[in-house]
């Protein structure tokens, strides 16, 4: 079996502003390799889900036997234990070590060049690789179709073509998870289909977690698919926000 | 940023330029440190002595009997020319105008220095001799010596104006005991009388020259309690020392309004840089950059951008004094430039600028802790 990477059981998120809704995660488990999609209507918690994946947001509550934790190899962190004792630098070492993101509009930084905005994510991680990873950068844009592009500033280039240049930055410092915002929400069809495709081949090995409204471009590509439902309990009692796995064929 | 420090920079630049020219050119100008008696009144030689041991006092040499004060000077087919005399010797800071080494060699026993307007009566130039004739009257006849006296030196004319010679003080009280009826004999004047201790030579008058500035208002008065009425360069250095003041309040008033008003727009900018860069500092955070180095980046950034626009407004404030040099220039007597800073004040201007910069990114942590790394998920 996959080594697991991430562990969520039975976690409780609320939203302030006494809406009462509650996101609960009961058991969510994310391996080595995994390609897993989260699907649910517009203000469901996907965001929010993907938020506590990168150990950005927090819940609010554990349940008994509760675990959020990080046990990827080598680097096993209880980030619901570090999030009580303000241990900021543990969660910020398995974000710059483990973690590889594709945001919605790129998250690209303008002051730096395609070129530099592609290897931040392996100066963060202060990876040791030196010249194979200036080959591993040329690999990596000739795939994507932006080699020409390495020395422009992000604001000189298309909308499909920085969402490559994301694709590139969360993929060159070799993570374990990568997480994936709407990557192609503000891609025309053809365009977010050739980025799709390249993300996946791109990240052979690497466990995907997708945030998407196309669920069926998803179950395409292989991805289990996730569900957030979200029932109004009526009476005051709230939104409760459940997260399913496939087609809610099994209640976690 | 620049736009305040511009200006800053001028009046820096002014202040220094005008006053420092000035204040420089009245503490070399030793004429503006003389310091010289009213009247004349009998002083001894040990009253000199004590003077000179004042730490106020940078020089001071007696000048003779007043009937030495004046020369027949002459040179072969050029007009004779009564000319005033005053003593001087080796240290004397008005024989510092002509060259440094006049003023630490002094004249020997005939030598003299004369002003623009004798040398131009007898063409002379330095080496050139000129004639003394003494004269003196001894019961009712008239007797004089004639000495040949070796021109050292010429003073300028905005120096000396008048007809004037420098004498070794030597050779004026020679002068002095001759018209006495003293004999003099290092010169093979006869004399019916003889100068010894029991007759010892007074002076009737000095050149004092003060240390600085502020040791002649000292002086005058310490001599003023002895007695002794003098003139100064008082009102002139007064006048300089107000005028002085007059612009450091100004400028230091400038200073705290725009270091006020620097100091707000640069805190300003900081908040502003980092409302500017929110969302690229929550990617950075969500990439897993620690918040200090965030912080760090911040007052880096401030840093440069203080740097360079310091370094940039010193470049226009090179601009502004070369035009305000070239626009003034003849118009204020001899001043070679009024409107300049050294390098160092320049450099201590651009520290003082970064400085502020890095104060004002620090004044802004506050915005940066804000930063949650949740928002780089959404959007840059």
């Amino acid at each position: 079996m996959k080594r697991p990477i991430l562990a969520i059981k039975r976690l409780i998120k609320t939203r302030p502003g006494g809406s009462g809704y509650r996101l609960m995660v009961s058991n969510l488990v994310i391996r080595e390799g995994d390609r897993i999609a989260l699907v649910g209507q517009s203000g469901s918690g996907k965001s929010t889900l993907l938020d506590m994946m990168a150990m950005v947001l927090m819940p609010d509550k554990m349940g008994k036997g509760g675990q959020f934790a990080w046990t990827g190899e080598g680097d096993y962190l209880d980030i619901w234990e570090s999030w009580n004792k303000g241990d900021e630098a543990a969660r910020e070492k398995i974000r710059r070590t483990h973690l590889g993101y594709v945001l919605q509009s790129g998250g690209l930084f303008p002051f730096l060049n395609v070129r530099d905005n592609i290897l931040l994510s392996a100066w963060l991680k202060k990876d040791p690789r030196g010249k194979d990873l200036d080959r591993a950068v040329i690999r990596l844009v000739t795939i994507l179709g932006i080699g020409h592009l390495l020395k422009k500033l992000p604001g000189n280039v298309s909308v499909g073509e920085r969402q490559r240049v994301a694709v590139a930055r969360a993929i060159i410092h070799n993570p374990s998870l990568i997480l994936a915002d709407e990557p192609t929400a503000s891609l025309d069809p053809p365009t977010a289909q050739k980025v799709f495709e390249l993300l996946l081949e791109l990240s052979q090995g690497t466990a995907l977690v997708l945030a998407t409204h196309d669920e069926e471009r998803a179950k395409k590509f292989g991805f289990k698919i996730h569900r957030i439902i979200v029932e109004d309990e009526g009476a005051g009692k709230g939104i409760k926000a459940m997260l399913f796995n496939d087609g809610r064929t099994q209640r976690y | 940023m620049m736009a305040l420090l511009v200006p800053l920079l001028t009046v820096m630049g002014l202040r220094d330029g005008i006053i420092g020219t000035l204040t420089e050119r009245l503490v070399n100008d030793p004429q503006n440190l003389e310091i010289v008696p009213l009247g004349i009144r009998d002083y001894p030689e040990y009253m000199f002595t004590r003077l000179a041991q004042l730490p106020d006092v940078a020089y001071v040499v007696p000048d003779t009997r007043i009937i030495a004060y004046t020369i027949s000077l002459s040179r072969e087919n050029y007009p004779n020319l009564q000319a005033s005399a005053k003593s001087t010797t080796a240290g004397d800071p008005i024989l510092a105008t002509i060259s440094p080494e006049m003023q630490i060699q002094g004249p020997q026993l005939t030598e003299i220095f004369i002003s623009k307007p004798v040398a131009e009566n007898f063409q002379v130039k330095e080496g050139d001799i000129i004639v003394a004739t003494i004269t003196r009257n001894v019961v009712g006849h008239v007797e004089s010596e004639k000495v040949n006296l070796t021109v050292k030196g010429i003073f300028p004319l905005h120096v000396l104006n008048e007809k004037i010679i420098l004498a070794s003080l030597d050779f004026l009280k020679m002068v002095s005991d001759y018209q006495e009826d003293y004999a003099v004999p290092e010169m093979g004047w006869e004399g019916t009388r003889t100068r010894d201790a029991s007759n010892p030579i007074l002076y009737q008058s000095f050149r004092l020259y003060a240390k600085d500035m502020d040791s002649v208002e000292r002086l005058r008065l310490a001599l003023n309690v002895q007695g002794i009425d003098v003139i100064t360069n008082a009102k002139r250095i007064a006048d300089v020392k107000r005028l002085d003041r007059a612009f450091t309040i100004v400028f230091l008033t400038l200073l705290l309004v725009v270091g006020i008003g620097a100091l707000a727009s640069a805190i300003s900018g900081s908040f502003d840089l980092v409302g500017k860069n929110r969302k690229s500092l929550a990617c950075l955070a969500l990439l897993g950059v620690p918040r200090g180095r965030l912080q760090l980046f911040s007052t880096v950034q401030a840093a440069i951008s203080g740097f360079f626009s310091a370094i940039g407004a010193c470049g226009l404030f090179f601009l502004v004094g070369n035009i305000l040099n070239n626009v003034f220039t003849g118009e204020i007597e001899n001043l070679p430039s009024i409107c300049s800073l050294s390098i160092t004040k320049l450099l201590i201007s651009v520290v003082v600028v970064v400085v502020f910069m890095i104060l004002a990114s620090l004044c802004a942590y506050s915005a940066l802790s804000d930063i949650e790394p949740s928002e780089g998920m959404r959007d840059v």
